[in-house]
């Protein structure tokens, strides 16, 4: 059961990690900044509860807060560059976080134990759940009631302008420049909204774990990250949390079993999926059809009363 | 004086990035890819390199041809299961991503080669040099000049031989090398393994200064090759060295005032503000601004 819920909690903060990199990908920018981000809000949110005592929902908003602010200040610069060259300056950016957080030591005496990131060392002792008698159920359902609450907007805002003004500037910039829509704003807002979600992904991370460390955070998680929405196919949220699930649970716990060699195979199946569905596992094709479906199903379910 | 024994030491290392970033720059400038894989390929060659040494028994000769030819094979991999099938102009993301899973695959397959976590790597031995006050490594003056005679040959590949030309034309528009005959996706495959020779060249040349081997050489590599050649310029293999050899005496210097923990800090700041003040690198600017690559979205 324990085993089971650790799964369940991998997955939930994967899947705001996946989310993150969804919604900035929707609008055609690829960026690899969302685990300096999801850093950011680790690490503000573990010193908040730890060194300053906070309430956990008072700091984990901090922390997904601070993580978009920092989104913020880097999507106005970051984003004059397009493309792979984005790409290139989101991993500088992930790495500066990481390696400030590397340097990063702040030992604080709390009730007569020395707590606080160590530089090297670490960042342990993130005990809120554990202090405040949470058990690990209650842990993995905050987590999956925040990327349902996120998922849930993420859909909304696909049903909303905002999400047809997002999806233009992802399809065909010049298009949507020429409709009136200012793409620095747009673009600056899918980072800043990428940050706060990565944000709130991390603070539930470092407090899931109790323990987080720069190794945590190098730029490999950021490409996972990514991949989720690519792999899933960009066509809706649900998507991303079926790559998750394919690739956090069958892929790496499901073929734990094969030990040494699951890298290997890991390589092999995903490349076979880029290979056999380009546009991800739930492409636009995959979507129409299961709405027709389930128009049908529904319109037959009446008929039959 | 310390000054400019930093620089030389800056020089020496600087030589060695300028091959990471050349090889870098022949992916990224001429095929619009990012190879993710490519510090993995480097792991990769040493790693067959190390494991093989004990049954050659070649010494550090062979250590320089096994990682060589096993950087290029791996590159030649890379290339065929990722970059091969995703050609098209958009697919670019594609591309990247299937040579992560490739990144990962290579991965444990080094640490499978290798289990411990730190391997000696042997070098070739040559003599050090004293000249009044300023020291120079022999080894690192010998892979300076390996450097530059590689760069010097790349350079006469590329503009004096009809491969070169056919290489270049694929760099300008594939469209049109394609439609005058030349095989684009068979030249795919001769730069991806031109990155990969250069590539192994470099890593011997790092790990045999370094004397030893960790799994974490594999990304450090990719992301040197990557600085020094946004630094110097995006599609500009001029550029790729220069931004090497910057990179190099950045970092040294960076290390001897601020002290090592915020040498890297340093150089991916220097990264960050050269993408956004001058996106196309010291000296791709021209080349940013004609190239539809720096507009185009992934």
């Amino acid at each position: 059961m324990t085993y089971l819920l650790g799964i369940l909690q991998t997955i939930g903060v994967h899947t705001l990690l996946g989310l993150s990199a969804y919604l900035l990908l929707l609008t055609g920018q690829l960026s690899l900044a969302q685990v300096g981000f999801f850093a950011i809000g680790a690490y503000v949110s573990g010193i908040l509860t730890v060194i300053f005592s906070w309430n956990i929902f008072a700091a984990l908003a901090l922390g997904s807060l601070m993580a978009g602010f920092f989104a913020f200040l880097v999507g106005f610069p970051a984003l004059r560059v397009k493309g792979l060259m984005l790409v290139v300056a989101t991993i500088s950016f992930s790495e500066i976080v990481r390696l400030f957080f590397f340097n990063l030591s702040w030992r604080v005496n709390v009730n007569g134990v020395e707590v606080g990131p160590d530089s090297t060392q670490g960042f342990r002792e993130i005990r809120y759940f554990a202090a405040n008698g949470w058990e690990q159920i209650h842990i993995v359902g905050l987590i999956w009631f925040v990327v349902m609450v996120v998922m849930l907007a993420l859909w909304w805002l696909d049903q909303v302008r905002a999400g047809a003004v997002l999806r233009a500037v992802g399809t065909d910039e010049l298009a949507a420049q020429s409709s009136g829509i200012n793409l620095t704003m747009v673009k600056v807002a899918a980072m800043t909204g990428g940050g706060v979600i990565a944000g709130i992904g991390g603070g539930l991370f470092a407090h899931s774990t109790t323990y987080v460390d720069h190794h945590t955070f190098v730029i490999l998680l950021a490409t996972f990250a990514v991949s989720y929405p690519i792999i899933g196919g960009l066509r809706s949220v649900i998507g991303t949390l079926l790559a998750v699930i394919f690739i956090q649970g069958f892929i790496i716990e499901g073929l734990r079993f094969m030990g040494d060699y699951r890298n290997l195979i890991f390589g092999l199946l995903i490349i076979l999926v880029m290979n056999m569905r380009p546009q991800g596992l739930l492409d636009g094709h995959l979507v129409a059809d299961i709405r027709k479906l389930l128009s049908k199903l529904t319109k037959g379910g009446k008929a039959d009363a | 004086m310390d000054m400019l024994q930093t620089s030389i030491d800056g020089l020496m290392i600087g030589s060695t990035y300028a091959l990471l970033g050349l090889s870098f720059a022949l992916v990224f400038g001429i095929m619009r890819r990012i190879n993710l894989a490519f510090g993995a390929c480097l792991l990769f060659g040493a790693s067959l390199a190390i494991y093989l040494e004990p049954i050659l028994g070649w010494g550090a000769w062979g250590l320089f041809f096994v990682t060589i030819v096993g950087v290029a094979l791996a590159s030649a991999y890379v290339e065929r299961l990722c970059f091969a099938p995703h050609s098209k102009r958009h697919g670019a993301v594609t591309a990247m991503i299937a040579s992560f899973a490739v990144w990962m695959q290579l991965d444990e397959i080094s640490s499978q080669l290798l289990p411990q976590r730190t391997h000696a790597f042997q070098g070739i031995e040559v003599p050090n040099l004293w000249w009044g006050e300023v020291f120079v490594r022999g080894d690192q003056l010998l892979h300076f000049v390996i450097a530059l005679v590689s760069i010097l040959v790349l350079y006469l590949l590329l503009y004096k031989t009809r491969l070169g030309l056919l290489i270049r034309a694929t760099a300008d528009s594939p469209e049109t090398a394609h439609l005058l005959g030349a095989r684009v996706p068979w030249l795919g495959f001769i730069i991806f393994l031109l990155a990969g020779i250069l590539g192994g060249l470099a890593a011997f040349m790092i790990l045999s200064a370094d004397g030893y081997v960790t799994p974490l050489f594999g990304l450090w590599s990719t992301f040197k090759g990557l600085i020094a050649m946004i630094i110097g310029g995006v599609g500009s293999l001029t550029g790729a060295v220069i931004g090497g050899l910057i990179l190099g005496l950045v970092e040294t210097h960076a290390g001897a005032v601020l002290g090592a923990e915020f040498r890297d800090m340093v150089t991916f700041g220097l990264v960050f503000l050269v993408l956004i003040i001058r996106p196309g690198g010291l000296m791709g600017v021209k080349i940013y601004r004609t190239d539809s690559l720096a507009q185009e979205r992934v």
